[in-house]
């Protein structure tokens, strides 16, 4: 049962950490919205971006803001699901669970299309389930729980990138675009100083991260607005009566259910860290590109045309008229 | 103010709103139709606009998707999504969520009326006002709709069978005509049936051969109508009754009956005959009333001329009825002189008849009157009493001295021969 204090303490605590995040990462506002809405929404986010781009500290410095717990798994091609989840090890009164990274509360997954899929599923499992078995005993994993895992979408060579039904299991999908020029010298300016990067003090805590989880949880959402993301997340369908031409032309498979559940968790989110006790259709319209973009799956004739999924995504929503 | 309390009132308003838009709805085709139909010359049942508040009842108790209407009452209340989601925390969410929301709600002051007088309502408002305007302008149709029945049509034909003295009161004095004594009451229905707006240029000879055509096509379209009308026409009965009604004097008859016809369904039949046989009703009457008033028309210059003597100047109308008129007359009672009984002479002060002293004596000779129908003074009087109705003439030959007092006042009879008319009727009522 969630406290009007727990809304107010979990708002403000919600705005500092976004100054605190300001002050260690340049720009990239965008990204760090998707991480807070997936994490208040109890997701996972899928980050995209070429190497350097400060991924990686981003998440460092949100997990640290947060007050949670930051592990980083660096994925290569013989990385063994062991090596993440934990494995038994014999010490002198018997067999004992050596928890491996994944036991944090922030899990950066780097390059997770480099390991195989055994790996990954191993993965993907623990973030589907939110526990992890190794031998006879299931270990459940720290709550909150998010793993971030990033790809490099350039350097395909000897990667195992991810089958779509496990993308899927991403809450949300982050686009990590370059920085500006303005933001590149502050980059700069920041790294050469001498003083190098000051990581965020923590503003919040596992609790309040967690009662933060649940107010949003609360958040009413009108029934008119979840026929809206269902008939969002149709529309991607080219088999569907709503979708438009070019979803039919280009479209292979459309967002799965999930993508209607991201629509409506990113929106509460949304919502929450605007300030608002309501969720609007504004909320849905901003949170449907993360939340479809990796759900929708072009046809060759759109690599062919250059149409990627976020162009086909913004098709259906037009198609789709707004309660 | 609790939730239950401003969702119930915003549910009000929009019952109401949406009460409104049904009645605007309403008008708005109510409004169409009339200008529609006064653009074609047809008549407008009255269940249209009776249609308009029956609507609004509709539109009050429509059933209602509350989720939406609330999302949309909230947007334009400029509230946003806050009475959805409030209506959703009502119905079993956190109460921490509640609290905020109401007072944000509370705080941003919602205009329930914007509700009802939003700029849908206000353009719909006043795209109704310019509809009216236009329907204003346009003339109302005034033919006899065939779709009325006999009550209606008789509201669009003179009323012929009004009682006489009332008749006789509505026309102002000051409105007498000039050509008086040629008037007759009938002139207008004869114009009616026949469509005609002056009935001058037409002889009286034309005109009761017209009238007397007319009543024989209207009975036998009547006939045919009736005949035809029982499932329908069949495409040979419906041109074979649209050439009929295509010789109907009456434009506005004509074509409600053609337009009636062409429809072919049998009610539309049946009110096309409906609406032929009271015309045929009416034409009877005119035909009737049109041949006394033509005879009135034409014998009064004739007995002027007789009176007149050398000078020919017959044509006195009967408000002018002079003391040659009254010798004329004393001519056909049989040789009894009225200018002689005291009081009735010309210029002649009145004084009171000798009562009781004009019945036959025993030895004398019983004065030799016509009367009934077969007496010419009866073929000349009662038609020369302009308004008399057809029916009261056939029953009783003289007016009451009441109706004869109206007779005076109406028509402007001058002073000085107002004894004598008195007097006239007065012997004519068998009160000598």
């Amino acid at each position: 049962m969630i406290t009007r204090e727990d809304l107010t303490q979990a708002r403000t605590a919600l705005a500092t950490l976004r100054e605190e995040i300001g002050h260690t990462i340049v720009g990239q506002g965008e990204v760090v919205d998707v991480v807070l809405w997936a994490i208040l929404a109890r997701g996972h986010v899928l980050l995209e971006g070429v190497p350097g781009l400060g991924k990686t500290l981003l998440v460092r410095s949100l997990a640290r803001a947060l007050g949670l717990s930051f592990s980083r798994i660096q994925f290569t091609p013989d990385l063994m699901p062991a090596d993440i989840v934990g494995t038994n090890v014999f010490s002198g009164d018997g067999f004992r669970f050596l928890p491996g990274p994944l036991f944090a509360h922030v899990v950066l997954a780097d390059e997770v299309n480099r390991a195989t899929p055994k790996t990954q599923s191993a993965l993907l499992e623990a973030m589907q389930e939110g526990q992890a078995t190794v031998g006879t005993e299931t270990h459940a994993l720290p709550n909150p729980f998010a793993v971030l895992a990033t790809q490099n979408p350039i350097e395909m060579e000897g990667t195992y990138p991810l089958p779509e039904a496990q993308v899927d299991r991403f809450l949300f999908k982050a686009e990590v675009k370059f920085p500006t020029e303005e933001e590149l010298v502050a980059i700069v300016e920041r790294n050469t100083s001498g003083q190098g990067i000051a990581l965020p003090d923590p503003v919040l805590s596992e609790a309040a991260v967690r009662r933060a989880q649940a107010v949003v949880a609360a958040y009413p959402v009108p029934r008119p607005l979840m026929e809206y993301a269902a008939a969002l997340v149709l529309a991607t369908h080219p088999g569907s009566p709503r979708a438009p031409e070019a979803v039919r032309r280009y479209v292979q498979y459309g967002a799965s259910p999930r993508g209607s559940l991201a629509l409506v968790l990113g929106a509460k989110a949304r919502a929450f860290l605007s300030g608002r006790y309501h969720v609007g259709v504004e909320d849905i319209q901003a949170v449907l590109r993360p939340a479809l973009v990796h759900r929708i799956i072009p046809n060759f004739r759109a690599d062919a045309d250059g149409v990627s999924a976020a162009d086909l995504g913004a098709e259906a929503a037009k198609a789709v008229r707004a309660p | 103010m609790g939730e239950e309390r401003i969702l119930g009132q915003v549910r009000g308003w929009t019952r109401v709103q949406n009460g409104v838009r049904f009645g605007l709805g309403g008008v708005v085709v109510a409004l169409g139709a009339t200008l529609v139909a006064r653009a074609l010359g047809w008549a407008l049942p009255r269940e249209i606009w009776d249609s308009v508040p029956v609507l609004v009842g509709i539109g009050l108790a429509w059933p209602r998707r509350w989720d939406r209407v609330l999302l949309r009452a909230g947007r334009r209340l400029g509230v946003g999504e806050r009475l959805a989601a409030l209506d959703v925390l009502a119905r079993g969410g956190s109460p921490a969520l509640i609290v905020p929301l109401r007072e944000e709600i509370a705080a941003a002051r919602p205009q329930p009326g914007r509700l009802v007088a939003g700029r849908v309502e206000v353009a719909v408002v006043c795209f109704s006002l310019a509809l009216g305007v236009v329907v204003s302008f346009l003339p109302p149709t005034g033919s006899i709709p065939a779709a009325l029945g006999p009550r209606e049509g008789a509201v669009a034909l003179p009323d012929v069978r009004a009682e006489p003295s009332a008749a006789l009161e509505t026309a102002p004095s000051s409105s007498v005509p000039r050509d008086f004594a040629s008037y007759s009451p009938y002139a207008d229905l004869v114009a009616a049936v026949l469509g005609l707006d002056d009935l001058g240029a037409l002889s009286p000879e034309e005109l009761a051969r017209r009238l007397v055509e007319e009543e024989g096509l209207l009975r036998e379209l009547v006939e045919r109508l009736r005949a035809a009308a029982l499932g329908g026409l069949s495409p040979a009965e419906r041109a074979e009754l649209a050439a009929l009604a295509e010789r109907v004097s009456r434009p506005d008859l004509r074509e409600r009956v053609e337009a009636l016809v062409a429809d072919g369904a049998e009610a539309k039949v049946r009110e096309a005959a409906e609406a032929v046989d009271a015309v045929a009703e009416a034409a009877a009457s005119a035909a009737a009333g049109n041949e006394a008033g033509a005879h009135a028309s034409d014998r009064a210059p004739e007995e002027g001329r007789t009176a007149g003597g050398a000078n020919g100047e017959g044509t006195a109308p009967f408000g002018e009825f002079g003391a040659e008129g009254a010798e004329a007359l004393d001519d056909t009672l049989g040789g009894d002189r009225l200018s002689d009984a005291p009081g009735t002479g010309f210029g002649e002060p009145l004084v009171p008849g000798p009562h009781g002293e004009w019945g036959a004596s025993p030895g004398g000779r019983a004065p030799t009157l016509l009367t009934g129908n077969d007496g010419p003074l009866r073929t000349y009087l009662l038609p020369g009493i302009p308004g008399e109705p057809a029916e009261a003439s056939a029953t009783s030959s003289v007016l009451t001295p009441q109706e004869v007092e109206v007779v005076l006042g109406a028509r402007g009879i001058p002073a000085e021969f107002r004894d004598l008319v008195r007097r006239y009727f007065e012997i004519l009522g068998g009160n000598p």
